[in-house]
């Protein structure tokens, strides 16, 4: 790998470290070049920016950040948020380097010119099928418009191609791995593509090895349906303090209800914004990855409905969440590498088909996740077949961790990856959350500590360990899982 | 392209087939790049010069549309061509890569699917999906080889046949589609191509969604012409080119009502079949009577004279094949991007004029193909070796007078056109029999001879039927 004499010079370039940026956790920057197409390198470049903070204590060894938390964040602005995070030790015992993925943030960023409305092309829920065919089709012409020479060669394999050229410009034969979401998808298939060069890789928030990429879509409905239900559940027993009735199921006719004046075109603003048939889906599934944003979306819900004052917290949380836009770039780049990853269907009508089904299955996101999709689009075919992965190719040794009412990443999905990557990993199962990315961010003691040993010595707790949730919002429901 | 040339390929070995012809098959790589990949067969046929003292060579034919048969167009040209030259060649035809008898795409394509370039929908949207239906079929059952189905990679093909067939250099016949291949030939291979016959000329700035919005015009002035002739005769349809337009229009308008019967065929004719056969009529002036004759017939229900409806007979007596359809809409949007806004296509058909307009400038499959091209399109400057000889009627509905005019001036000095000025015909050597067009022709491949300067020919009164 490191003997291919044309990537050699990818390998031993020079780097010029900034100062250490407090607006990143003291890490230094740099710029790295690689190959755009990995198959020829030396023919043109692109850009990674990385970042790197330097092990306060007894250097270990290097932990590489996967990019983002979802597929299209920035890698770097997720190392901020880890190092004000991480456990101490692992701060003493680690350089923690983090990079945004290519043709996003600091990394060769690609722009289309998108429209506001057209950057939630994810969830964005059809009016009809024809004109959500040509919503999805706008996107996709909009964002392979012009470059494509650069957006054909964005794809999870040259991401991970990308990520050894750092490991080798770090100076590491090998190096251990921390990704979520996205990044957990990274993890597995750096790790069969440069097994000898994986020591030890925590995933969390765990996306399924079935999933590349439109399975990603139309898991996430029934899912979702699952998530919206438990937040009813819970918002139910706190009938008192919102007033969104006293079960699950008349809080879930509640929030329908607003749902359902917006989709008949009645006025329904949030702080100004008026909220649109996607909006008004899209803004509970970034509540629903947390218990901890629970109340935020009850109240949410009940100033809807009553027109009574938002809390500071929900006020604080909507600013939060409206004054920080995904940045276009990452949008571009993920719909590039959805697309490039593996070839998508084409037809609409196995679309419509697929949109009329989970309409009626799942009212909530049904439509909009199983229905016709920018990749179905994209102008160029994928550059290489996706990654088989657990072919006894890789290496790497994993500790798997997922959260059992995870919504966007569920756990059936992470134990799909613990069943493909085999004797490999060791999985740990966190009880009674719906926190997506659960280490180091939801504060569970016991997994820190497991996460922490494991990332020092490689100890793992056995291949099958739960750790309880002592901080759980509600009880699990009668009939097991929701 | 690597510097180094190819190996020689192994010689072509002929079989006799039971017409006194030649066939074989020999291979190709599917990428061109990869001489070593993946490869598929073409279908070649020979018909060897039939005096073997006066042999001078090989006289290729290039296919005259993309997805229509090389083989079955060389066995045309071999009973239509003058006697000298089918004595003094070799005449070589070969179905294209991906069609006919080379390795043909089975997608599926249904009737409606087979008439795609001319297919329309009540409304924009339908027909969006309809297209996006096609470029999902190509990828369903192609992507991997949808990349190299493009015109620069028959031309490669058409070299790989030359050196199989051992000939330094070869002479070509293209007509429509073919007189492009041959041009991007003698750009790509010059050196290898002799004397070169361009009929029916395509224009390099046309590849291809330019194509359909150039026929769409011409189209429209065929049939503006075609109603001041028809009312010249003063018949039936009037005696004012306005009224029988408005026979034209009202019968188009009673077939998209619910459809109309001609006397003789068994269906009823919908709007979009009806316009269909209307350009097809028109684009011959020796089927210009027979529309008349259809206009009169499907508004008065009296029955088609016994030479329409010999002559509608003749043109659907052979089915299209679906896998015809497939190769050409391959090329067609495979040899340069298309548009990816939808927008476009919905301004253009909005704006919609003419009777095919919006069959034409609507969106198509290109809209949503699933590969872009490895390289670009073709770019072309004066020849530097061989000679080339276009041929041209000044009405041609199908490739109109423009692209030749083009592509005579991109070629320089060694080329020569040869204009038949006022006629609408597709095809002139040798199927228009103007005995002046193929008495040039005819010189220019035994010779090498071209005229020493552009020709301008008037129409010669050829008798009408």
């Amino acid at each position: 790998m490191s003997q291919d004499p044309a990537l050699a010079r990818y390998h031993r370039q020079r780097v010029d470290w900034s100062h250490p940026d407090p607006g990143l956790g003291g890490a230094r920057r740099a710029v790295l070049r690689v190959p755009l197409d990995h198959r020829r390198p030396g023919e043109r470049d692109i850009e990674i920016g990385v970042a790197r903070h330097e092990a306060r204590g007894r250097r270990q060894g290097v932990l590489l950040v996967g990019p983002g938390d979802d597929l299209g964040n920035s890698g770097l602005n997720l190392l901020r948020a880890l190092l004000g995070s991480l456990p101490g030790e692992l701060v003493e015992a680690f350089d923690i380097v983090g990079f945004d993925h290519r043709f996003m943030g600091a990394s060769t960023p690609v722009l289309a010119g998108l429209d506001p409305d057209e950057r939630f092309w994810v969830f964005h829920h059809p009016e009809s099928f024809d004109a959500e065919l040509r919503y999805q089709a706008t996107v996709a012409a909009k964002c392979s418009a012009r470059p494509l020479d650069l957006l054909a060669h964005a794809n999870s394999r040259n991401i991970c191609r990308d990520m050894d050229v750092i490991r080798a410009v770090l100076g590491a034969d090998r190096i251990h791995y921390l990704g979520y979401s996205y990044g957990t998808y990274l993890g597995a298939v750096y790790g069969e593509m440069f097994g000898p060069r994986l020591d030890r890789a925590v995933l969390d928030a765990i996306c399924s090895p079935d999933w590349v990429w439109r399975g990603l879509f139309t898991d996430f409905p029934p899912n979702g349906e699952r998530a919206l239900n438990r937040w009813c559940r819970w918002a139910g027993t706190r009938h008192a303090t919102y007033q969104l009735g006293p079960t699950g199921p008349d809080v879930r006719a509640a929030y329908d209800s607003v749902v359902a004046a917006v989709d008949r075109g009645e006025q329904v603003t949030l702080m100004g914004f008026p909220l649109d048939r996607t909006l008004a889906r899209l803004i509970p599934v970034g509540m629903l990855n947390s218990e901890k944003a629970y109340p935020v979306l009850a109240d949410i819900v009940r100033h809807l409905l009553t027109g009574g004052d938002l809390e500071p917290d929900s006020l604080d949380f909507l600013t939060r969440m409206f004054g920080e836009p995904k940045e276009e770039s990452g949008t571009v780049a993920q719909l590039a590498i959805l697309a490039g990853d593996a070839a998508w269907p084409r037809s609409p009508a196995l679309y419509e088909r697929d949109m009329l089904a989970a309409a009626e299955k799942y009212p909530w996101t049904g439509a909009a996740l199983s229905g016709i999709k920018a990749p179905a689009f994209w102008p160029v075919a994928p550059a290489e077949p996706a990654t088989p992965l657990g072919t006894g190719a890789g290496g790497g040794d994993y500790l798997l961790v997922a959260a059992d009412e995870d919504m966007s990443t569920p756990w059936a999905a992470a134990r799909r990856m613990h069943e493909v990557l085999g004797e490999r990993s060791a999985f740990v199962t966190v009880a009674d959350t719906a926190h997506h990315r659960v280490f180091p961010f939801y504060g569970n003691a016991g997994l820190d500590a497991l996460v922490t040993d494991f990332l020092l010595t490689g100890a793992t707790p056995g291949p099958d360990h739960v750790c309880p949730n002592p901080d759980r919002l509600l009880e699990p429901a009668a009939d097991g899982r929701e | 392209m690597s510097a180094a040339p190819p190996p020689p390929p192994a010689p072509i070995r002929w079989t006799r087939a039971s017409d006194g012809s030649q066939r074989a098959r020999m291979p190709v790589p599917v990428d061109h790049r990869d001489p070593d990949g993946p490869s598929i067969d073409l279908a070649l046929v020979r018909h060897p010069a039939g005096e073997p003292g006066a042999r001078q060579g090989v006289l290729v034919v290039t296919p005259d549309d993309p997805g229509s048969s090389g083989i079955a167009l060389a066995g045309e040209l071999r009973q239509a061509l003058p006697p000298s030259v089918t004595a003094a060649f070799d005449l070589v035809g070969f179905d294209h890569r991906f069609s006919g008898e080379s390795a043909p795409l089975q997608w599926g394509l249904d009737q409606r699917e087979i008439f795609w370039v001319f297919h329309q929908s009540e409304t924009f949207a339908a027909e969006a999906r309809f297209q996006a239906e096609l470029a999902a079929k190509a990828a369903e059952h192609s992507l991997d080889v949808l990349p190299h189905i493009t015109t620069r990679d028959i031309a490669r093909d058409l070299d790989a046949v030359r050196r199989g067939l051992g000939e330094e250099r070869v002479c070509l016949l293209g007509h429509n589609y073919g007189s492009y291949v041959a041009a991007v030939y003698c750009r790509m291979f010059g050196e290898h191509a002799d004397r070169v016959i361009l009929d029916s000329v395509l224009s390099p700035d046309w590849v291809w969604r330019g194509l359909f919005g150039n026929f769409a015009r011409t189209c429209e002035d065929t049939l503006r012409r075609w109603c001041e002739e028809t009312a010249r005769r003063a018949g039936p349809l009037g005696d004012s080119p306005q009224r029988v337009r408005d026979a034209f229009d009202e019968v188009l308008s009673k077939a998209g009502a619910g459809g109309i019967m001609l006397p003789g065929v068994p269906v009823p004719l919908d709007e979009q079949f009806l316009r269909v056969l209307a350009m097809m009529l028109l684009s011959s002036r020796r089927s210009h009577p027979a529309l008349a004759d259809v206009i009169r017939s499907a508004g008065t229900g009296a029955p088609l004279e016994a030479a329409t409806q010999q002559l509608i007979g003749s043109m659907f007596a052979r089915p299209r094949e679906a896998s015809t359809a497939a190769a050409q809409m391959a090329v067609l949007c495979g040899d340069a991007p298309w548009p990816r806004e939808l927008e476009e296509y919905e301004t253009a058909s909005r704006a919609a004029s003419g009777f095919m307009d919006r069959a034409l400038l609507g969106v198509k499959a290109g809209a949503f193909w699933p590969v872009r091209p490895l390289e670009p399109p073709t770019e072309f400057g004066p020849l530097t070796s061989g000679r080339a000889l276009l041929v041209q009627a000044e009405r041609d509905m199908f490739t109109s007078d423009v692209g030749a005019r083009q592509l005579r001036g991109l070629l320089g000095e060694r080329a020569r056109l040869v204009m038949v000025r006022d006629l609408v015909e597709h095809r002139v050597f040798p199927f228009a029999g103007d005995a002046r067009v193929d008495a040039v022709a005819e010189e220019f491949l035994l010779t090498g001879r071209l005229p020493d300067a552009d020709l301008v020919l008037d129409p010669d009164r050829a008798p009408e039927r």
